[in-house]
């Protein structure tokens, strides 16, 4: 079909449309497929004309949000036209004493961050590249961050989703109110279906209020064990911290790097320097009281558990700290002269954490690559890093792959791996999701039901979903 | 199949004991905590392993005969009301707590695991599961997960699906599986929270991977008493308002009071208008502070009087009779029929009014007790069900409630579900096009429509979950029509 009744088809459905140019068209390339059309439909209405029309037209359509992560999942069977979400980007409703806000799923986290900060609130969900990604990127691929270990994931956040389906219907499920058990639920489904089952447009959501006072507590142990005996010691005490992370000595330094240096030099610097120090970063969020009370008897379990050195750090010092780990794996990745190229996360069970961080690090003796290493403990969520200088060639693609593999089936024994970002060809050999543990019939019927002729995002998804 | 040969294959594969028949027996399970519809099944059948359930469940889809699982029937929605000619799966012999992993803070249940047992067996080491429906002495962690039960405690910490994080399934074909597992991180579509609240409709789950949470170190329990619901209302707002997050923000009203207080003696002022129980939950440090400003709040708001739990005994009978509420208003009538809508929170003072013009308009005697914190009110009926009239009038006015809710914003069940009570208020907050989206998810997961039929969605209607499951009780279709 030529693009000329596509483009008419378009610029009947979205205000001021026109064909991109060819240069924006290949910047926009998704992992090397360049698409026919770019559009930024305005509305719910336009955006759901325009799923409609790609799938009466037979084309595929690729959701794009804050363009961050563009390259997760497998590489797409079809890329013709990318959808932005950029111009769907309001807080369409805030209501501060219910503690809930409705909001179009194209506005960046930052920008709703700083709209529901203006009245005491915000969403405590806190991914990587949280500046630039926007709220419905997140919610497909269902990033978290280090908040998760108090406040769940986008899943125990969102109460509420409009969204348009392959054939351009608008569907609701859930609602606007924090409790409600009507009908089955959907958003659960939809975060992070990776937009293949329909991309979210408008959500609605549970806040929470904005604290007083935030402190974190860095103990730097002398080896993994210790530190991961003492990070269940702090699970099970009265400390009861919103984060709770294990960093590797190669992590700890670059957040050193990252946070600034200063508040974290013993955890950071110091250990790079010696080489062999792992590091617990307790966060206390809450009235200024009772941060201070979790802080002494989080840094009294530190101790008592064997820390070299021991660090408070509040203010500015927290910020930094916070905003480096939010930022990981997505933040300056590698040390300097490194050249970045696979970056993975595992799900596991707290008591796993400990075994991956020494497969991994055994792994990347043998062939001599770095890794950078910063679990969620209480969440049992791993973040890996992989580098080395200059770029990962395929020849070590082999030795990569078995590395992958053998994480992926410690993983799996009770959780499950994902490569978040590598080479193409290492992702195709790999696989990018790992076991769907024999459920994998059923996603295939749900997405064949929902998107009969594979327009959202085909291919991108777990086996060629 | 007739029933007698189904009879016998079922016992071939549980044992005789494990297969009830006869009527007589069969008439405690015509209904749940639902009274106001009945329809008794055609067999019960006590299954103990996952795979006795699987092998039943096989037996059942090949025969295309209906099934329904059920665990204490304390459910308030008909959610396990037979079907007609249907089986019911009874799995409270699967009440084994298979492992508790403190290190990992989860515990591995069957579902027939009773809620408060869970809580009793980790208390010991300082843990507790956080879902407390006011049932939890009876009900099962797997009628917890069809339903996504809440209960007062869950304001702070969420409801069941907030709190599960793998189920064991048996498909409605028989097969086996696992959605999520023992770890949080799952991959591909979230099958597990597909299911959880799904109502039994998309399988039965037998087992299940559950948080255990830390008990707080300290709480707060008060008890404040006022002269008006427009106060007590206003001062839930006020709570939230400042950004105190309570574990826990009950009103009891008038009528109710007088019914706990009769029941239980705690010591419930009867000529308050409404009372409410507050609990704060944290660091003793800190706590003090949250105290002074609740404080405050509730005496800005006229409060005529404010109580503190002096010691866990105290509170426990506060909760005890919070919980038995219900209970106690079956002092009040023969039946009573309990609502389960919800408001936005800032809205409380507005359905309120409704309830009781309601009230007045159907001369119906109406208690409340429920959850004020998130907006979710449970009127509470008191009517006699020997009286045609007085039924109908009942369900009248509790669709009428229900009606109120969707216009201010809310929702038709905030824990109880939608189960058989309340499939033709669906189009109330779903347009069909949401509702077909649901039943997509029905189709991919029970094409034959067997499992727990001719519930959730609305009667009358060209889809696959109508026409197999009529039901012969004719109360509620009278009262809608």
């Amino acid at each position: 079909m030529p693009d000329e009744v596509l483009h008419s088809r378009l610029g009947s459905v979205v205000d001021g449309y026109a064909p991109a140019s060819r240069e924006t068209l290949a910047s926009l390339a998704v992992e090397g497929v360049v698409p026919s059309a770019f559009v930024a439909p305005g509305s719910v209405e336009s955006l759901s004309a325009t799923v409609k029309v790609a799938t009466e037209l037979g084309y595929a359509v690729i959701p794009r949000g804050g363009g961050t992560k563009m390259d997760f999942g497998h590489p797409p069977s079809r890329a013709d036209i990318v959808v932005s979400m950029e111009r769907l980007n309001r807080i369409v409703a805030h209501e501060p004493a219910d503690q809930t806000a409705t909001v179009e799923a194209g506005i960046t986290m930052a920008g709703l961050q700083s709209g529901l900060g203006k009245r005491g609130q915000y969403l405590p969900l806190d991914p990587p590249h949280g500046d630039a990604c926007t709220l419905g990127g997140v919610l497909a691929t269902n990033a978290s961050g280090v908040l998760r270990t108090s406040f769940g994931t986008a899943r125990d956040m969102v109460i509420g989703a409009r969204v348009v389906q392959a054939d351009g219907t608008v569907v609701r499920s859930g609602g606007q109110v924090v409790k409600n058990v009507a009908g089955y639920d959907l958003n659960k489904m939809y975060i992070g279906s990776l937009g293949t089952l329909g991309i979210l447009a408008e959500v609605n959501l549970k806040l929470q209020p904005l604290s007083a006072a935030g402190r974190i507590v860095i103990g730097n142990m002398p080896e993994l064990g210790a530190a991961a005996e003492c990070a269940f010691r702090v699970m099970d005490s009265e400390v009861m911290p919103s984060f709770l992370e294990l960093a590797n000595p190669a992590a700890c330094a670059l957040l050193a790097g990252d946070a600034g240096g200063a508040p974290v030099h013993g955890a950071g610097e110091g250990s790079a320097r010696n080489g062999h120090h792992f590091t617990l970063v307790a966060g206390m969020i809450g009235p200024n009281e009772t941060v201070d009370w979790q802080s002494k008897e989080c840094e009294r379990l530190f101790r008592e558990s064997g820390a070299v050195e021991v660090v408070q750090t509040d203010g500015d010092g927290y910020r930094r700290l916070l905003d480096a780990m939010r930022a990981f794996p997505a933040g300056r990745l590698v040390p300097r002269g490194m050249g970045p190229g696979l970056t993975c996360r595992a799900g596991v069970t707290p008591d796993r954490v400990d075994a991956l961080f020494r497969l991994a690090d055994e792994g990347c003796r043998r062939l001599s690559i770095g890794c950078a290493m910063l679990s969620h403990f209480a969440s049992g969520h791993v973040a890996f890093v992989f580098y080395r200088e200059g770029t990962f060639q395929v020849p070590e693609f082999d030795g990569l792959a078995g590395l992958i593999e053998a994480l992926r089936s410690a993983s799996e024994q009770q959780g499950v791996f994902v490569v978040e970002h590598a080479p193409a060809a290492l992702r195709e050999r790999v696989g990018v999701w790992g076991s769907t543990g024999g459920n994998q019939r059923i996603m295939e019927m749900l997405k064949y039901r929902f998107d009969p002729k594979s327009t959202l995002n085909p291919g991108r998804f777990t086996d060629g979903i | 199949m007739n029933k007698d040969r189904l009879v016998d294959r079922l016992a071939a594969v549980l044992g005789r004991d494990n297969v009830i028949d006869a009527p007589d027996q069969l008439i405690v399970y015509e209904c749940d905590g639902l009274t106001i519809d009945r329809n008794a099944p055609h067999a019960v059948v006590y299954p103990t392993t996952t795979e006795e359930v699987a092998a039943v469940v096989r037996i059942l889809h090949e025969a295309r005969i209906p099934f329904v699982a059920r665990g204490a029937g304390t459910g308030l929605s008909g959610g396990s009301l037979p079907p007609d000619g249907g089986v019911m799966i009874a799995l409270t012999k699967m009440n084994r707590i298979v492992e508790v992993d403190f290190r990992n803070q989860r515990a591995l249940v069957e579902a027939g695991v009773v809620n408060l047992h869970l809580s009793k067996e980790t208390g010991k080491q300082g843990y507790h599961f956080v879902p407390d429906p006011s049932s939890q002495y009876a009900c099962t962690i797997g009628g917890n997960i069809a339903e996504n039960s809440g209960g007062p405690h869950t304001l702070k910490y969420g409801v069941t699906t907030n709190h599960t994080l793998g189920v064991e399934v048996v498909l409605p074909d028989g097969q086996v599986t696992w959605f999520g597992g023992k770890a949080e991180d799952t991959v591909g579509y979230d099958l597990r929270g597909l299911l959880i609240g799904s109502e039994g409709m998309l399988g039965i789950v037998t087992r299940a991977w559950v948080k255990l949470t830390r008990l707080p170190q300290a709480w707060r329990t008060f008890l404040v008493v006022f002269d008006s619901v427009e106060d007590a209302s206003r001062a839930v707002a006020g709570v939230v308002d400042r950004g105190i997050v309570p574990s826990a923000l009950e009103m009891i009203d008038r009528v109710a009071i007088g019914a706990i207080e009769a029941a239980y003696h705690f010591g419930f002022p009867l000529d308050a208008e409404a009372v409410l129980i507050i609990e704060l939950e944290g660091h003793e440090a800190g706590l003090g502070a949250q105290a002074e400003a609740v404080t405050a709040v509730c005496g800005d708001n006229r409060a005529r009087e404010i109580r503190t739990a002096e010691d866990d005994r105290e509170r426990a009978l506060l909760w005890t009779s919070r919980k038995r509420a219900f209970g106690a208003m079956g002092r009040l009538s023969p039946s009573y029929y309990v609502q389960d809508g919800v408001v936005p929170r800032t809205k409380i003072p507005d359905i309120m009014r409704v309830i009781r013009t309601t009230a007045e308009k159907y001369e119906l005697l109406i208690g409340n007790v429920f959850h004020a914190g998130d907006g979710n009110i449970h009127p509470c009926i008191a009517y006699d069900d020997r009286d045609e009239e007085q039924a109908q009038k009942t369900v009248e006015a509790s669709n009428e409630i229900l009606r109120a809710c969707v216009d201010l914003g809310g929702s038709i069940t905030g824990e109880h579900g939608i189960g058989y009570e309340k499939v033709d208020l669906m189009p109330l907050i779903f347009d069909e096009p949401d509702i077909q989206a649901m039943e997509t998810v029905k189709e991919v997961f029970d094409g034959d429509n067997l499992s727990n039929p001719g519930k959730m969605f609305p009667t009358n209607r060209s889809c696959i979950g109508c026409g197999t499951a009529e039901l012969k009780y004719t109360n509620r279709q009278a009262a809608l029509l």
